[in-house]
């Protein structure tokens, strides 16, 4: 009979089931062990002290670099470790900056939690450390050191699962910082906007940079009309304040949005479809070519900013498909050209890439951006907090024609693997049911980093790779250059697709699973599960479409291939 | 600990001082990543242990018993041994020792930079610090 192995936590024995380390062990006894600098996805770092745990012999042991050991007893809340956690914050307090009532993270950051936590009353060392300036280059987030504990997340984010290097720990000791190379700005940086940094950033030293202001005033101008467009992987992510994480809200989203005083309310989803439609069609038209192949999708920004600066080479099989946002945003501006009233288009995304791609020369008409704003989930939860709406009290609202009517495979564009599952329903021969379940469980859904899938279309196996993480991205095109064949690439910057963005609010691991899990329920939901069965799809492309469904719904990238373009 | 030391020298440590150093040292020794931070504090401990009231000296009187805080140190010149050579005045680089020949020399403190130049030239050993 198999034995089970226990360690014994604060005189409770815990069952041993693989756990990597201490830490995790602890964290399923149920105790909150308190950390900065630990997350399970990222390699262990061990400097932020504050995970120490006694052990039998009265030694500490830092839990998330130790494994667990069957047999051995250890504390977690001692006198001792209570003194020394208490110690640790106020050393980081003390050169930390503390206007939390204007930080854009108050009431959202680990190292105010822990202080409150720790009953830290007081700070006994005095801020001796100069204020740094704040480098807002950058059109996807901000940062700013003074804020900074040197846990180092970003930099094993950006490094280690990203694989863009755009930041590093930079001098020693006391003088320590985070920096880019020699020191300049984040725009001048290899950054690709991804703002996975300011994801995992337990303070406010590094954010999503805020539009809200400029949307505000531009609904408070009665001479401007406003639409707005919600990208899918929103509605499931507006965090636990508003809802579960996972449930659709984009009714209630619409409402909130309606009561703002956005003029007309549309979904991403619509330019989704557009999108599958154009990439469907382009896949197929390489596949009888056999030429550039594979084809990379290009609806994730981060994705085409990476593929510029470091494989500039692959350009040609990056799919000339705008994203879904720029699809729907340049059909909205010739649909509104006719308009006596200024018209200013604001785009609701998960991605703090999507600020910079709105910004990007391409996607101009006459000047003007076709996308004026790009606000994250984030911001549009502050946006809702500040106009007093009571969220659970909104009554659900449909969105506005004509760009209103989402279908499944719209929607599932939010979750990695989406993309490819949406390409797939559009160009398989069975349109069943079954077809349906089998696209579904082919391979494309979850939550791994790389997924492959062989399909075979007109007698031919078209092989399929889905990736998300950059890291992923660039080991896989590496695989490709040395010989891998695949016919369909799907990349995605962030961990685990859109709905795990930069500009969601903060979620555990399971929350994050959940929201992916809602879009497929909303799919599930859906009457229409095919993006050609978007009735508007197909009217779009009889009348506004007709003969510029090229200048409209594509772009050549690595066209306008200056330097200072390409700086994010 | 180097700015809370860096202040004691300089004449402004506080009450408390001390048990903040040994409070913080005792952290850093029980829970540095590296064998190198552990034993970093090490010396302060010791010091502490063995010379706790040279440490009281400097925070409450604001006086240095070793006369090495350059802060804390005076230079004064023993009346009863001072012949008043005015040797030590001319060697003075600020001018900060003014008197009558034969009469016994006196330091202006407030200009004196305590480069203790003045000690060596003292041929009767009227110049003391401390």
């Amino acid at each position: 009979m198999e034995t089970r192995e226990y360690m014994t936590i604060d005189g409770i024995p815990v069952a041993l089931e693989g756990e990597k380390n201490l830490l995790e062990l602890i964290r399923k006894a149920g105790i909150k062990l308190p950390t900065f600098c630990y997350h399970s996805e990222l390699s262990i770092y061990g400097a932020c002290r504050m995970c120490m745990v006694e052990n039998e012999w009265g030694g500490l042991d830092a839990a998330c670099s130790t494994p667990p050991k069957a047999g051995t007893t250890i504390k977690t809340n001692t006198e001792r470790l209570r003194k020394y956690r208490k110690m640790i914050l106020e050393l980081l307090l003390a050169n930390h900056c503390r206007d939390c009532t204007t930080c854009h993270n108050n009431t959202n950051c680990k190292l105010q939690d822990l202080a409150m936590r720790f009953h830290i009353d007081g700070v006994r060392f005095p801020n001796t450390a100069e204020k740094p300036k704040t480098d807002d280059s950058s059109l996807c987030i901000t940062r700013d050191a003074h804020k900074c504990i040197l846990c180092g997340d970003c930099v094993r984010m950006c490094n280690e699962i990203q694989n863009v290097g755009a930041i590093d720990f930079a001098h020693r000791g006391s003088k320590m910082t985070i920096s880019t190379a020699f020191d300049k700005s984040i725009a001048e940086s290899p950054c690709v906007g991804c703002g996975q940094c300011a994801a995992v950033c337990p303070t406010g030293a590094i954010v999503v940079k805020d539009n809200t202001a400029k949307v505000w005033s531009a609904l408070d101008d009665s001479e401007t009309k406003v639409t707005v467009q919600i990208a899918p992987a929103v509605r499931v992510a507006l965090g636990k304040e508003f809802i579960q994480d996972g449930e659709n809200a984009v009714g209630k989203i619409t409402a909130a949005l309606r009561r703002m005083g956005f003029d007309e309310i549309y979904d991403t989803s619509t330019g989704a479809d557009l999108t599958v439609l154009e990439e469907a069609s382009e896949l197929l038209s390489r596949l009888k070519k056999e030429e550039s192949l594979p084809l990379f999708t290009s609806c994730c920004p981060a994705w085409v900013n990476f593929c510029e600066k470091n494989y500039p080479e692959l350009l040609p099989n990056v799919s000339t498909c705008r994203s879904p946002m720029e699809m729907l945003a340049s059909v909205i501006r010739v649909h509104n050209v006719p308009s006596s009233r200024k018209h200013v288009h604001v785009a609701v995304m998960p991605c703090t890439a999507k600020k910079f791609e709105a910004a990007r020369e391409e996607f101009k008409t006459d000047g003007t951006s076709n996308v004026d704003y790009v606000i994250t989930t984030i911001e549009l939860v502050r946006m809702i907090k500040e106009s007093g709406l009571v969220f659970s009290e909104l009554e659900p609202e449909a969105a506005d024609m004509p760009f209103g009517t989402m279908t499944g495979a719209g929607v599932i564009f939010g979750a990695s693997g989406g993309v490819t599952e949406a390409v797939l329903r559009r160009i398989s021969d069975d349109k069943s049911r079954a077809g349906l379940g089998a696209i579904s469980f082919s391979g494309v859904r979850g939550k791994k980093g790389v997924k492959e899938t062989m399909i075979s279309y007109g007698g031919k196996d078209i092989k399929i790779a889905i990736v998300s993480g950059l890291k992923n991205a660039s080991d896989l095109i590496e695989a490709i250059k040395s010989g891998e064949q695949y016919d369909f690439v799907e990349v995605m910057a962030c961990p685990g697709g859109c709905v795990n963005g930069a500009g969601q609010p903060f979620a555990s691991s399971d929350a994050k699973e959940r929201r992916a899990d809602g879009l497929y329920s909303s799919d599930r939901l859906s009457g229409l599960k095919r993006s050609e069965e978007n009735p508007l799809v197909l009217s779009l492309y009889n009348g506004l479409l007709k003969g510029k469904v090229h200048e409209l719904l594509h772009v050549q990238y690595g066209k306008n291939d200056t330097k200072e373009d390409s700086a994010c | 600990m180097l700015e809370i030391l860096e202040r004691i020298v300089d004449g402004k440590g506080e009450e408390g001082d001390i048990d903040l150093l040994l409070e913080l040292a005792d952290t850093i020794s029980a829970t540095a990543l590296c064998g190198l931070g552990k034993t970093a504090a090490f010396p302060v401990v010791s010091t502490i242990r063995s010379f706790r009231e040279e440490y009281e000296a400097h925070i409450k009187e604001k006086r240095c018993p070793a006369g090495s805080c350059k802060k804390l140190m005076t230079i004064s010149i023993d009346q009863a041994l001072c012949k008043g050579c005015s040797k030590c005045a001319r060697s003075c680089p600020v001018a900060a020792i003014s008197g009558k020949i034969k009469e016994p020399y006196t330091i202006d403190s407030a200009k004196c930079i305590k480069c203790g130049a003045c000690i060596g030239t003292c041929p009767f050993g009227a110049i003391k610090e401390g």
